[in-house]
């Protein structure tokens, strides 16, 4: 049925087979042929299951998690799978004609898990590629490329990641996460906001459609189903999947993979806790399903995803959940002057035992670099360029006592190299975190860089009026560009190189990538050296 | 050693943990069938739906969905309407903890030309089933010569649930009403153009559009309403710009021209007086003349 797809997906599709030479995209009235290798269903599948690809993720030295989910006709209920479980046959090797297979098995998707297969394949070797794929029924599924995290205690080397954030589907086409999947990465990681919970309308908000996005989907994402069609839409997406494809992602979540803004309990509507926390539990519960997470699987509204990884000596990564522990944002939320309540020592963000964890963990770590992936911004950041002060209660500065915790946690290990990565915001920035932010003269004893969002904001500008607001009321702001994209950065013993990289547009496919600014932080000496682009200041 | 087609090996698990298999402290079915699960209650809140058939009518019922054992479940409740009625949700899964009822509402529709009588959605999950009898009435017709109410109606985006393409062709010009689902505002701040649009059943003639824009005491027209837009019709496959409106500052604003025979009638909005943030439209009407 190709000829009945629409020429967005048409082009998407085009693009997805040069980047990876196979493809399953979907439209929303049909389904396209899968790849089917023989026949004899046993599963009650009635087309290709594997519409939303394949994914991998949380690497560590000697595992790593594959993913895929069963859905034929993903926008149906069930995706279109039978109510029933499933078996899947999976395979990992070392190399991607799967002659020297490694491991295999086969898992059982089941119904209520939404068919997700989650296989946390161990006993691999420590810093080398492997490549998997699924079968179900005579339908072979895409062939991923994962990656091991290094040897614990390996020395040297170098360590590659993509960095980005946020990306709402109707904000525009996900070219940059197709291009991040030409990049050669060693993993992904996503800072939050994978889908945004909104009604869709017909047209699919800025990517302008002709074919219409079914009714379904106009309705909030509320319970499981709906969370789960949402996710159905996102990972339909052909770039999307190829951004999974080739590299092993390490995800944190943010609000909207529940409800824009909600901190803890509180949801933005006020909603009574009770029935807040069936939504919550619903949400935890389709994002797992849809990522390649470790088990188990969230059974309730509560679940544990703040964690860290090693990257041989070279690197950790701590990944936190600033969403989950939350005291309600002060002052009503939005942008606020100082308050006596944004100050009250009562009020957490990550909580206390997270940020003890993380702390403890820092003060432990004997890696080079030490670099947090994070949600909200933890700089001091203020819009107001006058002496007054108008600070986002949404983010750190909204959580003065604990944001004080954490930046003197920070501070006592600058020869740890803190990096701190941040999402949230839809723009690249780049940050000196100062002992006094009010004062440049102050010691330099971390760095936090915004990578800026795949798609929220939509087309996006260089710098907005509030990006300048921003650049003239702090000084430690050495950057601002507020273009979709990525940042790439690279590790080694010496230094960490960050290239921020955008597209100029993402209302209609196709748009090239370029690097927008270079910066270079030297091990040893916390701070931000532009070696390409234009200064700022 | 394997090669590409031969070779998956036997169901066995080597060195890899399948996760979601256990169902820690949760009472899930037993076996692979969930359409046995019990301790599940479905209900609603109205013995009977009454649907009218028009496109944009607001009516439905509220599917509640509980968890009547001690142990938390996640559980899953189908609905089924033959067609032509449309539901807005076929399936409502969800966690329950034990004692808790999710209420969901759904919304119940059926196309203009849906013959009148009875009707019925069927509502099971687990051992559960639930008969819910609907109405389907009659069709309204408009007596005012506006061809744009009671057909179907799309918009760019749509800034939901408050501000949806609906309320821009439900009869209401009233802009107190605003910010209570009578008029419509896209989704996109600060991006134009957006649009509206309204798709007729057959080609009508049209040679009038008049556009109510936000002009509330709150808001009026001058600091919030749209300010650019232009009028198209579309005449066979194609789009044609019958009208232009620039620099409007009223509450409505009516565009004549030369009658056309269209398939369909958009506005293109270009620009608000409150600068780049939103398009908003109270109501939006199309005449013949």
């Amino acid at each position: 049925m190709t000829e009945d797809l629409r020429p967005a997906v048409r082009l998407a599709r085009r693009r997805f087979l040069t980047l990876t030479g196979a493809a399953t995209a979907v439209a929303f009235g049909t389904n396209l042929p899968g790849t089917a290798v023989g026949s004899g269903a046993t599963g009650g599948l009635t087309g290709n299951p594997f519409t939303l690809g394949v994914a991998s993720g949380d690497p560590l030295p000697d595992a790593v998690v594959i993913w895929t989910r069963l859905a034929p006709k993903p926008f149906e209920p069930l995706g279109g799978a039978p109510y029933k479980e499933v078996g899947v046959d999976w395979q990992v090797a070392k190399d991607e004609h799967f002659r020297q297979v490694v491991r295999a098995g086969r898992a059982t998707a089941r119904p209520e898990y939404a068919h997700s297969v989650h296989v946390d394949v161990q006993g691999l070797q420590p810093g080398r590629h492997y490549w998997y794929r699924f079968r179900v029924d005579g339908y072979l599924s895409q062939t991923g490329r994962t990656r091991t995290a290094p040897a614990p205690g390996q020395r040297g080397g170098q360590l590659t990641l993509g960095v980005s954030s946020c990306q709402a589907w109707t904000d525009g086409y996900y070219t940059a996460q197709g291009h991040l999947a030409s990049e050669d990465v060693d993993a992904v990681v996503f800072l939050g906001d994978y889908i945004y919970e909104f009604g869709i309308s017909a047209a699919g908000g800025l990517r302008n459609l002709a074919d219409p996005v079914p009714d379904q989907f106009r309705t909030e994402a509320d319970t499981l189903d709906r969370y789960r069609l949402q996710y159905a839409l996102y990972k339909a997406d052909p770039n999307l999947q190829a951004a999974h494809l080739n590299t092993p992602w390490i995800t944190t979540w943010d609000d909207h993979e529940v409800q824009d803004n909600y901190a803890g309990l509180v949801s933005k509507s006020n909603a009574p806790v009770e029935d807040f926390l069936v939504r919550r539990a619903n949400a935890y519960r389709a994002y797992w399903e849809h990522l390649p997470l470790r088990g188990p699987a969230p059974q309730g509204p509560n679940y544990l995803l703040y964690r860290r990884f090693s990257f041989g000596r070279l690197a950790e990564l701590s990944v936190l959940d600033t969403r989950q522990y939350r005291s309600d944002q002060a002052s009503g939320d939005g942008w606020k002057a100082d308050s006596e309540a944004r100050r009250d020592p009562a009020r957490v963000l990550a909580g206390q035992q997270q940020t003890q964890w993380f702390l403890a963990g820092l003060n432990r770590s004997r890696a080079t670099w030490n670099v947090l992936a994070n949600q909200v911004i933890m700089s001091r950041m203020d819009l107001d360029p006058t002496p007054a002060d108008l600070y986002n209660m949404d983010a750190w500065d909204g959580y003065e006592a604990e944001q004080k915790v954490m930046l003197d946690g920070l501070a006592a290990n600058r020869h740890r190299n803190p990096v701190v990565l941040t999402g949230d915001v839809h723009a690249g920035y780049a940050m000196e975190m100062k002992r006094d932010f009010a004062d440049p003269s102050s010691q330099t004893y971390g760095v936090e860089l915004v990578p800026t969002s795949f798609s929220s904001g939509g087309n996006g500008v260089d710098v907005s009026a509030n990006g300048e607001k921003f650049l003239a009321a702090n000084p430690h702001l050495k950057l601002v560009n507020e273009k979709r994209g990525y940042s790439v950065l690279r590790f080694d013993e010496k230094e960490l190189r960050v290239d921020l990289r955008a597209v100029p547009y993402i209302d209609r496919p196709g748009a090239p990538i370029s690097t927008i600014h270079s910066f270079v932080v030297e091990a040893g000496n916390p701070g931000l050296n532009t070696v390409a682009g234009e200064a700022v200041r | 050693m394997m090669r590409l087609r031969s070779g998956w090996r036997p169901a066995a698990v080597l060195g890899a943990v399948v996760l979601g298999m256990v169902a820690a402290g949760i009472t899930g079915p037993a076996a692979a069938d969930r359409s046995v699960q019990r301790g599940l209650s479905i209900g609603t809140d109205v013995a009977q739906v009454a649907v009218t058939p028009v496109p944009c009518a607001k009516q439905g019922f509220e599917l509640r969905f509980g968890n009547t054992g001690t142990t938390a479940v996640y559980a899953d409740a189908f609905l089924d309407a033959a067609a032509p009625l449309t539901l807005s949700r076929k399936l409502v899964s969800s966690y329950l903890p034990p004692g808790y009822t999710l209420k969901v509402p759904i919304a119940v529709n059926a196309p203009r030309g849906t013959a009148k009588g009875s009707y019925s959605i069927e509502i099971r999950a687990g051992d559960q089933k639930l008969t819910l009898p609907v109405q389907v009435g009659e069709a309204p017709t408009d007596t005012t010569g506006n061809l744009a109410r009671y057909v179907p109606v799309s918009a760019s985006t749509e800034h939901l649930p408050v501000y949806p393409a609906c309320g821009a062709v439900d009869g209401d010009r009233d802009s107190e009403h605003w910010a209570k689902t009578t008029g419509w505002n896209d989704a996109t701040k600060g991006s134009f153009p957006d649009w509206l649009q309204v798709t007729f059943d057959q080609p009508q003639s049209v040679g009038r559009v008049d556009l109510y824009t936000l002009n509330s005491k709150q808001y009026p027209a001058a600091g919030y309403g749209l300010k650019d837009w232009d009028v198209q019709a579309r005449v066979g496959d194609a789009w044609q710009t019958v009208a232009e409106v620039r620099g409007n500052v009223a509450g409505l604003k009516s565009s004549t021209f030369t009658p056309v025979t269209a398939t369909a009638v958009r506005v293109l909005t270009l620009a608000s007086n409150e600068g780049p943030t939103y398009s908003r439209i109270v109501e939006l009407e199309v005449y013949d003349n």
